[in-house]
């Protein structure tokens, strides 16, 4: 029980380490011959000659094995807009997802009195899925479509304005 | 697309709505000749965006009800193009949800949701 209570102190690199318990000491990779002190003893002695310490040192403890490479977290987010700024292996990750123009689809289809407005959401989902398997040149395509088919839609409307006001006249 | 034009597309965009907005409050599209739609006129058949302009004047007078008879899709849209527009704008603070808004499964079920309503309202004629 006395073991138990006893403070150590160490000198390891030429630093002193302590009071610390004999868990806390063993627990440092000490070598055999690595000064070590506690109250009762003359002066510094090797950790070699101090039985309750051999103990800890004798017990075969295998090392830490090399770790297996971690594989990069791949979240489903960062596929996306990225945010991991630099990944030379990758440069497709370094873009961001084109735009998908959804909430001008939306509005547009729902204002512009021509249903071509869906066309442009289907544009805009193919921007994801597209973006998502890896097909960067396709996505900013669909992207691109995405915004035609809006301009479309916003034009088409603007032109049938007047006939359909003429119209509601007669 | 350069940042300029993206810019000037959105003011413009932002201006229109605006001037939409003003404009259905202030005309009653039902008793005005407001246009109607093209695609109404050309084939009988409505679309799923008809009825918006009568919906959208009806929701400026706070009249809920008849908006909601005019075009349900519209109402629903609001809420759901708010926080779209928002999660827009606060991309880089708020990126998954502008991710999760812009993934595949939403959009398609918007598209799904459109299609079926556009079906819908001409079998019920709602």
């Amino acid at each position: 029980m006395e073991n138990n209570n006893t403070r150590y102190w160490a000198i390891v690199n030429g630093v002193r380490l302590g009071p610390m318990g004999l868990e806390e000491l063993a627990r440092l990779s000490l070598s055999p011959e690595t000064p070590v002190w506690h109250p009762g003893l003359p002066d510094w002695c090797a950790a070699s000659t101090i039985p309750e310490l051999r103990a800890y040192m004798d017990a075969n403890i295998p090392p830490v094995p090399p770790m297996p490479p971690v594989p990069p977290v791949s979240s489903y987010f960062s596929t996306q807009v990225s945010q991991t700024p630099y990944i030379p292996e990758v440069p497709r990750q370094q873009q961001p997802m084109p735009p998908t123009y959804l909430v001008w689809s939306i509005i547009t289809m729902l204002l512009c009195c021509v249903p071509t407005g869906i066309v442009a959401i289907v544009y805009s989902s193919k921007v994801n899925s597209r973006f998502t398997s890896g097909d960067y040149e396709g996505a900013k395509k669909a992207s691109e479509n995405a915004a035609i088919w809006i301009l479309a839609t916003v034009v088409l409307g603007l032109i049938a304005l007047p006939f359909q006001i003429i119209m509601a006249l007669v | 697309m350069t940042r300029r034009v993206k810019l000037t597309l959105t003011i413009s965009g932002i201006v229109a709505l605006v001037a939409i907005l003003l404009l259905y409050a202030s005309f009653n599209p039902a008793d005005n000749p407001f246009p109607r739609c093209v695609f109404l006129s050309l084939t009988g058949f409505k679309c799923p965006g008809c009825g918006s302009q009568r919906a959208l004047h009806a929701l400026l007078h706070a009249e809920f009800c008849q908006a909601w008879h005019y075009n349900p899709l519209l109402i629903i849209s609001i809420p759901f193009l708010a926080l779209l527009a928002f999660s827009q704008v606060m991309k880089h603070r708020f990126t998954k949800l502008y991710n999760n808004l812009n993934g595949g499964m939403v959009i398609w079920t918007v598209f799904i949701i459109v299609i079926a309503w556009w079906i819908f309202r001409n079998i019920f004629d709602w």
